[in-house]
């Protein structure tokens, strides 16, 4: 089965919830850091793209807690989700591992 | 808002200052004024001052930055499909309130625009999902609606909400109504505006500023500047420029036809209350800015409405090969 790639807000996402449950604030923090800064989603395009993965039945409603009287619902990867991660991760290593070969031809001609 | 908070003295004197402007557009007879405004000082509460509002149109007390911010998301909200609204509604303005910025009192542009969009791919995906029948319809027709929203915000960009700052003049005992009235005409002449569009800007035209003034008489004993402007600074500034050009003329009134050349070197601040230099005026007392109107939807309520007509007779047209097809099949 070949399926698109994912896009990288999507890929940033369940990369987010691969280190457990966490709430919609938790997701954005955790893209803001792990791709240094580069990129910060909003929380109209966070929603929008949980609500497509729920759909397509890659993440699911795990638990929601009251801090300071403020709702907070925590999502989690499904085992389909955390398949598409790793095949997605397999292969954009095997993208890189071909990038970097040709990289280190290109500045070591010998 | 709830009416169970709190009022601070900071509301209360907002409330005296709307309900003075009322009394100054005439929908407040005097008696009325003074018993809202001995309600308004005794009030404990946000009802209490709406109380004291009441029946009079226009925004209430203002709210304060936390619900004003959480009312403008709420209404961005609102653009959502119901039945996502129903199951992440307060949790996405739990996030949305936590990003905020310290001191935010509105939906930022990018903001506003991130959320109509994720409105818009919430209910595209909701018809992707193979809605059948009039849900499909509901769904194509407010995807429409929510697309001419979207083009309503240029018009709300290009109309940005007004600030208001009122500064009240207290004129020393006028002798008589007429001598209130006379202060009140020297203070809209054109030497006295003259002179305070210059205290702005040198190329500023009196015209220019007679948009943004409003001057009127309060109880035939204190002047009434509203300043307008689309930043609270500007507003401050406008109204400012009138009182403090009023000010050296009424000072330097000893030369008929004088504008007030003597004092224009050096503009008086005014701010909170200060006691006024000038013989004709007891004290000056300045309100802070408030907002005109609280939200780019609110400003751009008429453009949004009709493109939001629009987007939905697209959506309505939209539907009606969708329906043929399905029959086909």
């Amino acid at each position: 089965m070949t399926e698109a790639a994912l896009r990288e807000p999507t890929f940033l996402i369940l990369t987010a919830l691969a280190a457990g449950a966490q709430h919609g604030y938790g997701i954005m923090a955790d893209i803001a850091e792990i791709s240094g800064g580069r990129v910060r989603l909003r929380p109209g395009s966070l929603y929008a793209a949980l609500n497509r993965l729920a759909i397509e039945g890659l993440v699911e409603f795990d638990r929601e807690v009251i801090v300071d009287g403020r709702l907070r619902r925590y999502y989690r990867l499904t085992p389909s989700g955390g398949q598409r991660l790793a095949a997605e991760v397999d292969q954009l290593s095997r993208t890189t591992a071909v990038a970097r070969r040709r990289l280190r031809l290109l500045s070591d001609p010998a | 808002m709830d009416d169970r908070l709190r009022a601070s003295n900071a509301d209360r004197d907002r409330t005296a200052a709307v309900l003075r402007a009322h009394f100054v557009a005439g929908r407040l007879t005097r008696d009325e004024l003074d018993d809202r405004l001995a309600a308004t000082l005794s009030a404990a509460t946000f009802g209490d001052l709406h109380r004291a509002l009441g029946d009079l149109p226009g925004p209430g007390p203002a709210l304060t930055d936390d619900s004003r911010l959480e009312r403008g998301y709420r209404r961005l909200l609102a653009l959502y499909p119901a039945r996502h609204r129903r199951v992440h509604e307060d949790e996405m303005l739990a996030v949305l309130m936590t990003a905020a910025a310290e001191g935010q009192h509105r939906p930022g542009l990018a903001e506003t625009a991130d959320l109509i969009i994720g409105a818009l791919r919430v209910r595209c995906q909701a018809l992707r999902g193979g809605v059948p029948g009039w849900r499909g319809a509901l769904a194509l027709i407010s995807a429409g609606t929510v697309l001419g929203l979207l083009a309503g915000i240029p018009v709300a960009a290009v109309n940005p909400p007004q600030q208001t700052t009122i500064v009240n003049l207290r004129l020393t005992a006028p002798d008589s109504p007429a001598r209130a009235h006379a202060q009140q005409a020297i203070a809209s002449s054109y030497p006295v505006l003259a002179h305070a569009a210059r205290l702005i800007r040198p190329a500023m035209s009196v015209q220019a500023l007679r948009s943004h003034v409003h001057i009127s008489l309060l109880l035939d004993r204190e002047i009434v500047v509203e300043g307008q402007g689309s930043t609270g600074l500007a507003s401050e500034r406008a109204a400012d420029a009138v009182v403090n050009s009023y000010l050296a003329y009424v000072s330097n009134t000893n030369a008929p036809g004088g504008t007030g050349k003597t004092h224009a070197a050096r503009p008086m601040r005014v701010g909170g209350a200060v006691r006024a230099h000038a013989p004709e005026v007891l004290y000056v007392s300045s309100g802070a800015p408030r907002p005109g109107s609280s939200d780019v939807l609110e400003t751009g309520g008429l453009g949004a409405l009709c493109g939001a007509l629009i987007g939905a007779t697209i959506g309505a047209l939209a539907l009606v090969p969708r329906r043929r097809r399905l029959r086909m099949t």
